[in-house]
């Protein structure tokens, strides 16, 4: 029986040793260059850093999406946003001071984790880091999503858009050329291929320190 | 996605094409020489912080170890403590440098006192 549970647990760990292994090689990819060559299906899809002059027709673009959000009455600027929650009861700026405090918590305890030589105090201490590190993210998570409605929000979301019409482009089976894969705004909110938008917002963090883009990986 | 980055910039392998690219030109990490990516800016941050940490482990700094380095968690807590440690010292050498001396070897001058 005891023979079995351990063949499961190492066929498990040689699965995510394996998974490891590729998700490593698929991040060397990413960090060789500042293009990404990606395939759905059969179709060969770049991604591009957004240089000088795509960033200039960014901003102006956004600054045109901008008055076009402030003259719509149906949004509003985060401001105004987040007195409305405080009227429903949901109070932002308290959400903002929980995580200060939660992060200076967790500062202490790294503070106490370095000289900690006993193992068993040095993982007590780590699994207080990670929950308190889970609890930052849910909140910053819910914050996010409170917001979603805002100007500013709507925009970096424009932003990002805007930016794969910019860099993304699509071999040309014929000739073996790079062209746009959206000639326009309107091709790309035609398209209905998620796969394709889902794998270019993700490389498209990956390359550029758009604004608007989420950014799992803070540094220290 | 973060964690994995920083496992292969503290891997041997690209902790040792870091150090060559450093001294030998032609070696190069990336296929593009300009116009760095937000995830190259990341590796090569991840890269040199790593870097240091060998180096401090070579000359046997304390609070450093092969466990440590392995660890994200133990690493993020060693730059927390090096960063305290530092801004505790800076503060009470500050305090020390600004404590008014009434004369210039910032010895005690005498003080006479009448006996009674």
């Amino acid at each position: 029986m005891e023979d079995k549970a351990k063949k499961t647990e190492d066929a498990i760990n040689a699965l995510k040793e394996l998974q490891e292994i590729e998700e490593t090689l698929e991040l060397e990819k990413l960090i060789h260059d500042n293009k990404i060559v990606f395939n759905i299906k059969d179709e060969i899809y770049r991604i591009n850093k957004i240089e000088f002059e795509m960033q200039e027709k960014l901003n102006s673009a956004k600054r045109k999406k901008f008055f076009e959000l402030m003259d719509d009455d149906s949004y509003v600027l985060e401001e105004t946003l987040v007195e409305k929650y405080l009227k429903k009861g949901k109070d932002i700026p308290q959400m903002e001071k929980q995580i200060n405090t939660l992060n200076s918590e967790m500062q202490d305890f790294l503070f106490r984790l370095a000289p900690e030589t006993e193992p068993k105090s040095i993982e007590k201490l780590k699994k207080e880091i990670t929950s308190l590190r889970n609890k930052i993210f849910k909140i910053s998570m819910e914050k996010t999503d409170l917001l979603e409605y805002s100007i500013e929000n709507q925009l970096l979301i424009y932003e990002n858009e805007y930016a794969i019409i910019l860099s993304l482009e699509k071999k040309n089976k014929d000739n073996g050329k790079w062209e746009k894969c959206f000639k326009t705004y309107n091709d790309f909110k035609k398209c209905e291929n998620n796969q394709l938008i889902n794998k270019a917002v993700y490389f498209l963090n990956q390359l550029n320190y758009l604004k608007g883009l989420k950014d799992n990986s803070e540094s220290l | 996605m973060k964690d994995l980055l920083r496992k292969i910039a503290r891997s041997n392998r690209y902790q040792l094409l870091y150090n060559r690219s450093k001294d030998i030109g032609s070696i190069s990490l990336f296929n593009n020489k300009s116009e760095l990516s937000k995830i190259q800016i990341r590796f090569l941050y991840y890269l040199e912080l790593y870097s240091g940490l060998y180096s401090n482990l070579a000359t046997k700094e304390p609070l450093i170890s092969e466990d440590v380095i392995k660890d994200d968690i133990r690493v993020d807590a060693y730059f927390v403590y090096k960063r305290r440690t530092k801004h505790l010292k800076e503060t009470t050498n500050k305090n020390k440098s600004d404590k008014v001396v009434d004369n210039m070897n910032g010895r005690k001058s005498l003080i006479f006192k009448r006996k009674n």
